[in-house]
């Protein structure tokens, strides 16, 4: 340990910092510390209009186990959707018969089956031609909204330059596993303390798919989702790029479920890493250094990845292998065992300010994802999304993403899959 | 539902043609050989002090070379006397002594027989790799 404090002591502090920089914890540091010490959070009105009408699209594939729950949430709402209409893309279980159940009972409106499976940007966009609220919400078949919820995201639409906000997300089964655990933490990090900040300088780059609300009107005169991987971070980008509005709601809450495994959880963070890179870089050109039309929100959120995503990811195997070369082997695993030490403080840091923020508890076992929490998101999920960054380059690997049907992608990308 | 969709605005990407971009051929490549530069350097960086590079070495040498009883016919006591002395003047100044260095005493004693016919000696097996340690010095 005195070995460790001294090595660390010694040390050029610009590489100490850049080693805190790229194992990824000081970018919510510098959001949860702005929110907490200049109370600068936007919380809203809590109350929306009374005449804002919602339509709720559920599209579901081989979901029907969560349709039960995520109906029921949806009917203790304090504002009440205007209509739920449900989605079967082509789902293989009983998912039918659990929706039809549902319409049959009066607790959803619309049912939408489709005979094979179209995708879920298909589903939304056939259901979206159907609805006939102001505002579509757009849910996954396993997320369940506190009874405010979709007030609260009413509520942010009373802004005309608004088309599309979305909700705060946590995980429903973080006992479930350790993985879960971490990601129950990795949210409250990422999505609760991080996109509150970028709320405030209206720099939200992405929707999230699992429960987000929209004009409807917009939706629909810009032609709705794309049908490609990664289409609500497309449809977001979009909707900024058009010169739009989109928020993030932190006191509307859902709860979604988390995979369970490490290889779920990888497989679905290397889908998400994927569609991140090509739709941003490829599709949007984000690297570019001028844009025109540009506003600075735009400009901040495009520099937020790439300042905290994708350099410190792409340059995590280079730094590793300049500090080896710089210390020798033992020495830098003593080095990298400090810069550890170090940012198990700084998490701890975080998460105390976090849990106290937004008055989540603690328990035992959140304690204990405390002390890896660092481990898996500076290390685990980093070294994935540098594998996931890289295949992209070099294989263009998401033109083969199995969220999107085959066909769907013979279509789109007009090459053999 | 008659509504006018205005999804090609110039302003945004192409549905289509910008999903079927990818990174260039001259991206694809520096990147990939970065990459595997990297990959390439660690394997064989932690990869190296688990190839066992500087055993003892394997000898291959006729029978009357290598096996004891050839070497010294009579005098057995004389040449274990010599060989503990050896030993000994070894340990003193730090020489190495093995198997391998006993085989090489063997050779010298054979007189003429260092490269006996049909036959190869080596000391060392393989070749020091870039990040071994120097080998040990052996006198003879």
């Amino acid at each position: 340990m005195l070995d460790t404090v001294q090595l660390l002591a010694g040390t050029n502090l610009l590489l100490l910092a850049f080693s805190v920089l790229i194992f990824h914890i000081p970018r919510y540091t510098l959001s949860l510390v702005s929110l907490a010490l200049f109370g600068i959070r936007r919380r809203s009105d809590g109350v929306p209009a009374g005449n804002a009408s919602v339509s709720v699209i559920i599209p579901t594939f081989n979901g029907g186990s969560g349709l039960g729950p995520t109906i029921a949430s949806l009917h203790r709402q304090t504002l009440r959707p205007f209509e739920i209409i449900v989605v079967d893309d082509g789902s293989t279980d009983e998912t039918r018969a659990v929706a039809e159940r549902a319409r049959a009972l009066g607790l959803v409106d619309m049912v939408i089956c489709h005979g094979t499976r179209c995708g879920r940007s298909a589903a939304i966009n056939a259901a979206a031609r159907f609805a006939s609220g102001d505002l579509l919400l757009t849910v996954d078949a396993d997320t369940v909204f506190e009874p405010t919820a979709v007030a609260r995201l009413a509520a942010a639409f009373s802004d005309p330059r608004v088309a599309g906000a979305s909700c705060n997300i946590a995980i429903s089964n973080e006992r479930d596993s350790l993985w879960t655990g971490l990601q129950s933490v990795e949210y409250l990090m990422s999505i609760s303390a991080g996109r509150s900040i970028l709320d405030v300088v209206e720099a939200i780059a992405c929707l999230s798919g699992a429960c987000s609300m929209y004009r409807r009107d917009v939706f629909v005169r810009q032609g709705g989702l794309d049908v490609g991987p990664g289409e609500d971070l497309e449809y977001s980008l979009r909707l900024r790029r058009l010169g739009y509005l989109i928020r993030f709601v932190p006191d509307a809450w859902a709860e979604t479920d988390g995979p369970t495994g490490a290889v779920g959880l990888l497989r679905q963070r290397a889908r998400w890493d994927r569609d991140a890179l090509r739709i941003r870089f490829m599709m949007y050109g984000e690297l570019r250094l001028f844009h025109r039309l540009e506003r600075l929100p735009d400009t901040l959120q495009r520099l937020d990845f790439v300042i905290f995503d994708l350099v410190p990811t792409l340059s995590l195997p280079f730094y590793l292998v300049y500090i080896v070369l710089l210390f020798g082997t033992a020495d830098a695993a003593l080095f990298l065992a400090g810069v550890y030490v170090v940012l198990l403080w700084i998490s701890i840091f975080n998460m105390a300010l976090a849990f106290a923020m937004f008055n989540r508890s603690v328990g035992f076992f959140g304690l204990g994802s405390t002390l890896i929490f660092p481990l898996y998101q500076g290390v685990y999920l980093k070294c994935g999304r540098f594998f996931s960054y890289s295949s992209e380059i070099i294989f263009a690997t998401s033109k083969h993403d199995d969220f999107v049907p085959p066909r769907v992608r013979r279509a789109l990308l007009g090459t053999r899959i | 539902m008659d509504v006018k969709i205005s999804r090609l605005d110039p302003n945004v990407p192409d549905p289509v043609e910008s999903r079927r971009r990818a990174a260039g051929r001259f991206v694809r490549i520096a990147y990939a050989t970065v990459v595997f530069g990297v990959l390439g350097f660690f394997i064989i960086y932690f990869g190296a002090p688990f190839v066992f590079l500087s055993g003892p070495g394997t000898v291959t040498a006729p029978r009357h070379v290598v096996s004891l009883p050839y070497t010294r016919a009579g005098h057995p006591d004389e040449a274990g006397a010599r060989r503990h002395g050896q030993s000994r003047r070894r340990d003193r100044t730090g020489d190495f002594t093995g198997a391998g260095q006993h085989r090489r005493d063997l050779y010298a004693r054979a007189g003429g027989h260092r490269r006996p016919h049909g036959g190869t000696a080596h000391q060392g097996a393989g070749r020091a790799g870039p990040f071994s340690k120097p080998r040990a010095l052996i006198s003879s």
